[in-house]
């Protein structure tokens, strides 16, 4: 128990039937980022998710059915905040996020920013939606920029590194599906800062994306809505 | 307004069964108390229009309304009012179930971690 408290950075990698992904994400990890210790919340898999990231060395906190990936990523940061863990990086389990930017990540944080976003639009990457999935980074790009009052590129990316302070905050309040844009939001609204971390995503592994074309419609609308309701939320602090 | 004698007994009828219902229902344990009230106030109030038309009437003078559009109308607040009042108590039954869940995770990885501390 010692050696975990000892280290100070935790790899969070919300895994949902990732058993084709996750041993390889968390080799890559490991490699780029050795000091780290790496915890799977395993959300609610039916295939070998738990025994390939159990296998791979890492921690595995196996969540009894399946919440979401935001009540995933939630369980990860309180994780990180009752074993005292100083920064926490949520990394996809299905290998879209290179783990060689982890270390910038991590640094952007050194500087007393509370959250580092590896963003795909800040330059031009090779990375290219389709037409639907790009229209609907563009909305949310515009309305939190507006919100947040300077640009935001890349609302949508789920590979972000935080600060004790923003995961704090975040156990308190963190939606349960489609996460990343309210977030964003929460931590204005309570003063912190976040910056936005150019970085070149791999195209995924294995699996699906969370979000189909069934799906877009209610994305959406969730997630406008989540805005809107989370500039008029009450302050946590 | 007057009401025929046989639509107040059918009225004063219907209220006994909903409070009997409710009592069984409590004492059976399927119904918390904090919940019959509202059941039981709904009951109260079908009662009191009952015994006392002559309400419905006041209240469709004051907003202009044919009596049983205002009936309708008032049932309808109502029916919305305990809607509203489910969605609240199930978005709270989702937030502690959710945290509940989460801390069952953690206590069964802390309690993996005591049975093999040299993983640890």
């Amino acid at each position: 128990m010692d050696k975990i408290l000892s280290k100070k950075t935790l790899i969070i990698i919300p895994a949902y039937n990732e058993e084709g992904s996750v041993a390889r994400v968390i080799e890559n990890i490991r490699r780029d980022v050795p000091d780290a210790d790496i915890l799977v919340v395993n959300d609610g898999s039916r295939d070998r998710t738990a025994r390939e990231a159990r296998q791979s060395g890492a921690m595995v906190l196996n969540l009894p059915y399946n919440m979401g990936i935001g009540s995933a990523v939630q369980s990860g940061f309180l994780f990180a905040k009752e074993k005292g863990y100083h920064f926490a990086v949520q990394v996809d389990g299905d290998g879209q996020h290179p783990s060689s930017e982890i270390p910038r990540l991590l640094e952007a944080l050194d500087s007393g920013i509370d959250m580092a976003i590896g963003s795909r639009f800040v330059q031009p990457t090779g990375y290219r939606p389709a037409f639907t999935r790009s229209l609907g980074i563009k909305v949310f790009s515009f309305l939190v920029s507006l919100i947040v009052g300077k640009k935001v590129h890349d609302t949508t990316s789920g590979f972000r590194a935080t600060r004790r302070s923003a995961f704090l905050l975040l156990t308190e309040t963190y939606p349960h599906d489609y996460p990343e844009v309210e977030a964003l939001i929460t931590l204005h609204r309570n003063r912190m800062r976040f910056v936005e971390i150019p970085v070149e995503m791999n195209s995924r592994q294995a699996g699906r994306s969370s979000i189909g074309a069934k799906n877009a419609g209610y994305y959406m609308l969730k997630v406008t809505l989540a805005v809107f309701i989370a500039i008029i939320k009450r302050r946590q602090r | 307004m007057e009401i025929a004698i046989h639509l107040r007994i059918m009225i004063g009828f219907l209220c006994f069964s909903l409070v009997g219902i409710i009592i069984e229902l409590i004492r059976q344990n399927r119904l918390k108390e904090h919940y019959a009230i509202i059941w039981l106030l709904t009951a109260m109030s079908i009662f009191v229009f009952g015994i006392w038309p002559d309400l419905l009437n006041l209240i469709s003078r004051v907003v202009r309304l044919h009596h049983l559009t205002t009936l309708f109308l008032v049932s309808f607040i109502f029916l919305l009012a305990i809607v509203l009042h489910f969605t609240l108590v199930i978005s709270q039954l989702f937030d502690r179930n959710r945290r509940l869940t989460q801390e069952v995770a953690w206590l069964r990885f802390e309690m993996e971690q005591l049975r093999q501390p040299d993983n640890g």
